[in-house]
Parts: structure tokens; sequence; C-alpha cells
């Protein structure tokens, strides 16, 4: 009876294991490299451009075309035109960038507020020790300081990173300003920029026992606590380290606010898909993209993340190609590991691509029992049925490379 | 109880000398890890250290990666690799007790000398990484290792599985599904990011455990 129990629990782990390599095996094999689709907004014509990878990739013989949103194509110099803070250099060169732009002169530092970056809903691992930089050094850059903190429920604690030792001193000062600001420890989660490649420092975003976001900084080494207020259960923060934001919060609801350096909430009007976000901005306009399995989306917002528009394109994609609906057919699920934390999933699919061979595989075990002159109808050969019924060709290679004994 | 500790004397004779190797391995890779990690906070200085660590998400444990893996391989091996090429298993067999008792308690031996070494080794990590870094990189760095030091117990268990197992034929497919089995354990979990992975690995450790019932059943019926 054990025998048999064990024989089932190693023909599930078998079951387990193909499903997470098979698939991803049979992926890398066939699996060509996507046409690429890029939407853009232009601060020329205030629209939405496409541009399109077309042609042959499997050949190396495919090139970008580029649309305008009634699909009139452009050549290569107008779409570049129509896009300055995307081609600065090359129409610097082409004697091409303009002076100004919607009466906006382009003075260095307006060509410099160009950002780009990739926002996560889903925050990442991180150590709970972080160095507290000089906000205001007066000079240029932060220096790394020889201690680090951590929140714990004894409050913030310095740690000297060579003795190892609490710094009482150092850690009752910023206990006293937070605790009168009505900060609650330990932090739950304690959101900045650790390091010390940034022109500047604004400290960390701190979520406390209640759920209470704070701003904690050190200015001329005297603590600076200020209470944010805010709505919401907070997931993640990503902090800027220059422009007009502070940070971007991703709460546990899916909505995405911005806070600005005048500590202003902006609710950003977009609509979560995957909690990925390609964020680019410039004097005009702020632009998120959200990419889904087959489309992408461009949010258009302006220099106060209002909406101005969005448009969306369908983007080529392994999921929707040939390929994957012979994967679909061949395997009933796939187990897949979580980017970041590291969760099993299974993913299955629909049953009525894969049941023909489901069934397929049900006959052959069958017919396999029959030749061998074995007995079917006892219960061992009926929990191999079933498996292999539910898991295909995982489990007919699982049922015969652990076989039921003939005792 | 006097039987196995009679058992347990012999599969002391069997393997005491790959013991040794495996102690004096998990010793020298600990003092390794403590004098690297000590050369890099004098190279960097603490402070810059700490920030790359916090930055880059480093594992100051990272060499211990593969050290149970090699420490189930060395008594698993000196412990079963005998019994199947000599066939000692089958002497083994006929002494006085039942033949899973016997089985299971050969492999409660080794998982019992694997576990020890590896809760010497962890202790000893813990106590020299201590002198340098404060519990905030310490926990996680251990945390990270939990799934190795599975990986290594589940790694002795399909040992066991394999060497009972009668058919040459089915134990060449057992290597290669011990193989991708073992690889869960090895996957490039991010620094406190394994933890989540805890629950599947855990399972598939103690099925691991059981797998001999299946193989040592077929080795008792004398399956060809």
């Amino acid at each position: 009876m054990w025998s048999k129990t064990v024989r089932v629990l190693l023909i599930v782990t078998a079951v387990f294991t193909m499903a997470y390599y098979l698939p991803a095996f049979y992926q890398k094999s066939v699996e060509k490299r996507p046409y690429k689709t890029m939407i853009y907004f232009s601060e020329v014509s205030h629209d939405f451009i496409v541009s399109r990878e077309e042609g042959d990739t499997l050949e190396a013989k495919s090139e970008m075309k580029y649309y305008d949103s009634n699909g009139k194509e452009l050549d290569e110099k107008e779409y570049m035109k129509l896009l300055p803070f995307n081609n600065t250099r090359r129409l610097k060169i082409m004697g091409e960038f303009p002076d100004s732009l919607n009466g906006v002169e382009l003075t260095p530092e307006v060509v410099k507020m160009v950002k780009r970056g990739m926002l996560m809903a889903e925050s990442s691992y991180t150590l709970q020790l972080d160095p507290l930089f000089e906000s205001e050094s007066g000079h240029r850059g932060v220096t790394l300081p020889e201690d680090m903190f951590r929140i714990n429920y004894n409050g913030i604690e310095f740690i000297d990173c060579k003795t190892l030792k609490v710094n009482p001193e150092k850690s009752n000062l910023f206990n006293k300003a937070l605790a009168s600001a009505g900060f609650c420890a330990p932090s739950k989660g304690i959101y900045g920029i650790p390091s010390t490649i940034k022109r500047q420092d604004d400290g960390y975003f701190i979520v406390d026992k209640t759920g209470q976001l704070f701003q904690l900084k050190m200015i001329k080494g005297k603590p600076f606590v200020k209470e944010i207020p805010f709505e919401g259960e907070i997931k993640n923060i990503k902090c800027h380290s220059s422009g007009d934001l502070y940070c971007h919060i991703f709460t546990t609801d899916s909505i995405v606010y911005a806070l600005d350096r005048n500590y202003a909430l902006h609710k950003l009007p977009l609509e979560n898909v995957n909690g990925r976000y390609i964020l680019s901005s410039n004097y005009f306009y702020n632009t998120y993209k959200v990419n889904d399995k087959n489309k992408s989306t461009l949010y258009v917002l302006d220099p106060d993340y209002n909406f101005v528009a969005k448009h969306t394109e369908d983007i080529d994609h392994y999921s929707v190609s040939e390929e994957a609906k012979v994967e679909r057919k061949i395997f009933p699920f796939k187990i897949m590991l979580t980017p970041g934390m590291a969760h099993f999933i299974p993913i299955p699919n629909p049953i009525k691509d894969f049941y023909v061979l489901n069934l397929i595989c049900a006959g052959l075990f069958l017919l396999i029992k029959l030749i061998r002159r074995r007995k079917i109808w006892r219960i061992a050969g009926i929990v191999d049925l079933i498996i292999v019924l539910v898991t295909g060709v995982y489990g007919l290679v699982a049922v015969f490379a652990f076989p039921a004994r003939k005792y | 109880m006097k039987k196995f500790s009679h058992l347990a004397y012999k599969e002391w004779i069997k393997t005491r000398w790959y013991i040794a190797i495996a102690v004096a391995i998990n010793i020298g890779i600990a003092l390794y890890i403590f004098f690297a990690r000590r050369h890099d906070l004098e190279i960097w200085g603490p402070a810059q250290y700490f920030a790359n660590l916090i930055l880059e998400k480093g594992v100051v444990i990272s060499r211990f990666k593969y050290i149970p893996i090699i420490t189930a391989l060395l008594i698993g091996l000196s412990q079963f690799m005998p019994e199947v090429t000599d066939k000692r298993i089958k002497l083994s067999l006929h002494l006085p007790m039942r033949p899973t008792s016997i089985i299971y308690s050969m492999v409660l031996y080794g998982f019992v000398v694997i576990a020890a070494i590896m809760a010497f080794s962890i202790l000893l990590l813990t106590i020299l990484l201590s002198v340098c870094f404060p519990a905030e990189i310490i926990i996680p760095a251990l945390q990270t290792a939990v799934p190795w030091i599975l990986g290594g117990f589940t790694c002795y268990f399909f040992i066991a599985m394999i060497a009972m197992e009668p058919l040459w034929r089915f134990r060449f497919i057992y290597i290669i599904f011990a193989y991708f089995v073992l690889r869960f354990f090895f996957l490039s979990y991010g620094l406190g990011n394994a933890v989540t992975a805890y629950p599947v690995l855990i399972i598939i450790t103690l099925i691991a455990s059981s797998s001999i019932i299946y193989t040592s059943h077929r080795f008792n019926k004398g399956e060809n």
C-alpha cells in the first residue's frame, strides 16, 4: 500500500517537473523574435505616432516603418522631427533640432528634463538596512555615511558599520522626531534610493505599522520627518532622484499616484494591466506605456498629470503565434516561476485545445497495457488512466517511468 | 534499538572517512567565506561594502551553494555504492530485522549524519559572519541557503532510491529525473525571495524521503 502511494507521489513530482521544463524547452526551440511595435506621442503634432517593424525578422531583413494616427506613412526624417526629445542627438547633428517648441525655448535645461524609466507595482526584496544620507551637504551629490539604519520594534537604530554597535544618541534623536510626527514603529516598508549615484538626496519614504506614510531625511545632521496624508494601502513606492516627482506610489487596489516635490498627490488615470509601466516624460507631456500580452497602450498626461489621450496597438507576441497554438495542443498546463518572488504557478491551457492529445495518450496507455497483458481495471491501473487523461503527455511518460508492480 | 545501533555502526565503518572529508570541506568553506568577506570589508571599507550588498542584494554565503549537495553525494555514494556494486545489500537484508526497517535505518543514519554536518556548518557560518555583519544581512543569506540544504537532503534520498532500483534502465531514468528535480533547489532565487518557494521545495523533499519505499519494494520482490 505504502509503495503504491509513494509511486503516485513520485508520478506527481515527475508531472510537476516536466510541466516546468518541457513547455519552456519547446518555446525556446520554436520562438521567433517578435516584431517591434512602438507608440509615441508627438510634442509637435500633439498626436500619436506608431512605429512597426516589418519584413522578415528571421532573415534579419526587417525595417522600421513609421505611421501617424491616420495611418499615413512617414519617412524617417519626418518621424524624427515629430519626436525631437527622442531623437535629440541625431536632429542636432543634422542641424534640424528646433530652437523652440510650442512657444517654449528649448534650452539645455528643458532638454535635460527628459526622463525615462520602468515602474513596477510589485516591490522587490530589500535588506532592512539603509544608509541615511545628508540631504543638504552643501555640495553636489551625496556622501555615504559610516552607519546604516533599521526600524524595528525598538524604533529607528543607527548601526556603526565597523563596530556593529547601535549609536544611542543619534538613534534617540531620530526616534524623538519620528514619534513627535506620529510614527509608530516598526516600519512596514522603507523606500528610497540607497545609492550615492544621484544628484541630491530626498531621504526615504517609510510606511509605519499603521500604514501611514512618512518622509525621513537628515538635514545638517538633524532629523526631518514629514507625515504625508495618504488614503489606501501602499504596495510599493518607486522613488526618483531628479525631476518634478519624489516618487510613484502603487496601492494594493492597483491605483498609481505621483507625489510631486510640493507633496501634492496626483492620482494617475492608468488602468493597471500587469503592474509594469514604462515612463517617459519631458517638459510637455508625461507618458506611461503598459504592455499586455498582445496589446500595448500609451497613456498621455499633461505636466499636471491630467489625462490627455490614450492609444492601444496590437503587438506581436509569442502567445498569439502558431507555435503557441501547437504548444497549447501538446501541453495541458505549464508551471512557471514568477519573476521576483519565487512562486511556482500553474498556467492551465483551455481544455478544448489539448483534450484530443490527452485522449490519444490515454488510448496509447491502454494499448501498451493490453500488449503487455497487464490488468488495467485494478485500482493502480485506473489511477494511472486518470493521471494520463488529466495530465496528457506528462502523465504518460511519468506512469511508465514509475511502473506499477507486477505483484 | 540495539539492532539499530549495530546497523549504525556498520554504516559508520563504511562512511567514516567520507564523513571526515565532508566535515573538512564544510569547515574549509565556512572559513573561506569568513576570510573572503573580511578581505572584502578591508578593501571596500565596511560602509561601502554594506552599501554594495544593499544595492546588489548580494548573498554573503554564495560559495556555500553546492556544499550541501557535495556532502550528500559523499555520504550517499559511500553508503550505497558498495551495496549496489558488491550486492552487499542482499547480505544486509538477511540480518534479523524486517527488510524495510533495515533500509530505513540506513537512510535514517545518512539523514542524521547530513543534518548534523549541515547544522554544524550553518552554526559555524552564523557565528563567524556575526563578527562582521548585522542580523539584517545574515538572516536573508541563511534564508537563501535553505533551498540548497533541502537540495542536499533530496539528493541523498534520491541516491538511496536509485541504489535500491534493481534495473539499470530505470536507474538511468531516475538519474535524469533526480537531476531535473534537484535543479529546482538551485534556481537563481534572489536574496530573500526563496522563502516563497519553501512550501514546494519542502513537499518535494518529503516525497523524495519516501521514494526509497518504492524502489526497495521492487528490490525486495526481485523485479527484473
